[in-house]
């Protein structure tokens, strides 16, 4: 960010508000971008300690040769058995809830596959709160948008990853890759201590 | 859209509390992030939001959620005394668990009615309480929202509650 001619008595007397002050280039407010992945799985690591909560939003389509197939959440790299999941799923004729327990990962939802209509992408967010938080496991909020023209669902799921670390890394991620067009945002939300 | 924060409030012991009084009234909308654990009410138990004091019976509260087995709806019926955020885990739940609260107030400086709405869940890791689900709430009052308490239950160490102010372009300028 480049901001030129301020004096020092500008500065203590505090900048006034001017549309032009800002370039368009540094983050506004309480909602800050870390980082994005694009055509293949989110896998953020490294994601910095100094944010309150976590927000993901992307766009993701599957390689299996179905029309719809299992997405999934992970944390901190682990494929132990130490997620679990409950969740509520509408496929436009009938509602259903749900669990996986004790699985390698988090189970985001249908999501679009290889066999969808061209261009179809399913389209997700998911919440991780205190996520800097090391006394206790972590519970991950989520909802996916998965209509497949004909097929998908919408869904709705919650799940505790039982292990007290920081959460440094996140994927969402097909079950054999993504394809091409998949979009993955990550942002960070307030600030640790606020 | 920006968000900025307003306020939060982290409770450092088991108790009632989070009161978040002399809201700005500079913003669009409201959005709140809830880490809960209830500690005077049983598993899965419903947390609540009252508006500028308002304790009285000028609420409606519909959900919609699933408990890992059935699809369910519900409505609280007419006259309710407060806003529902959704369920929470409690302390006979597993060790270290807390709900999670998406809550949304969208034009809370309006003189209309407002209605806010709660994304919620959390997963117990047993059999007989997880939770998952879709709130919202008509308060019948056309004020415009300056206090939010969260006061209806007990709290357990290290729930915290953040709130954020959502802005258009025609208030930031940019």
């Amino acid at each position: 960010m480049a901001i030129s001619r301020l004096s020092n008595s500008r500065l203590t007397q505090g900048l006034p508000k001017f549309q032009s002050v800002w370039d368009r280039d540094t983050e506004q407010g309480s909602m800050v971008g870390i980082a994005s992945a694009n055509d293949g799985s989110a896998n953020f690591s490294s994601i910095p300690q100094i944010y309150k909560d976590l927000y993901v939003t992307g766009v993701i389509r599957g390689t299996n040769a179905n029309t719809i197939e299992y997405g999934n959440i992970s944390i901190n790299g682990s494929s132990s058995n130490i997620y679990s999941t409950t969740q509520i799923t509408g496929d436009g004729s009938t509602g259903t809830s749900s669990r996986n327990t004790t699985t390698g990962s988090f189970y985001l939802g249908l999501m679009a596959g290889n066999n969808a209509s061209a261009n179809i992408f399913s389209s997700y967010e998911i919440w991780v709160l205190d996520y800097t938080n090391t006394s206790h496991t972590k519970t991950l909020l989520w909802r996916l948008a998965g209509d497949a023209n004909g097929s998908g669902v919408t869904h709705m799921g919650t799940g505790q990853f039982f292990q007290n670390a920081a959460v440094t890394s996140l994927n969402v991620f097909g079950s054999n890759g993504t394809q091409v067009g998949t979009r993955h945002s990550l942002y960070g939300i307030g600030r640790v201590g606020q | 859209m920006s968000m900025y924060h307003i306020a939060t409030e982290t409770r450092t012991s088991d108790g009632y509390g989070f009161v978040f009084s002399n809201i700005p009234q500079t913003f669009s909308h409201l959005r709140i992030h809830a880490k809960l654990r209830v500690t005077n009410v049983g598993a899965g138990a419903n947390t609540v939001m009252y508006f500028n004091g308002d304790g009285g019976t000028n609420y409606r509260v519909h959900y919609m959620g699933g408990d890992g087995s059935s699809i369910f709806t519900g409505d609280f019926g007419a006259g309710q005394p407060f806003a529902g955020i959704g369920w929470s885990g409690n302390t006979a739940a597993t060790s270290g668990l807390f709900s999670t609260h998406i809550i949304d107030i969208v034009d809370y400086t309006s003189s209309n009615f407002k209605t806010s709405r709660s994304l919620n869940g959390f997963d117990a890791n047993n059999s007989t309480t997880n939770l998952v689900g879709i709130w919202s709430s008509l308060w019948k009052n056309t004020s415009p929202i300056t206090q939010i308490a969260f006061n209806g239950n007990s709290y357990a160490t290290g729930s915290t509650i953040s709130i954020y102010g959502i802005s258009t372009p025609s208030e930031t300028g940019v």
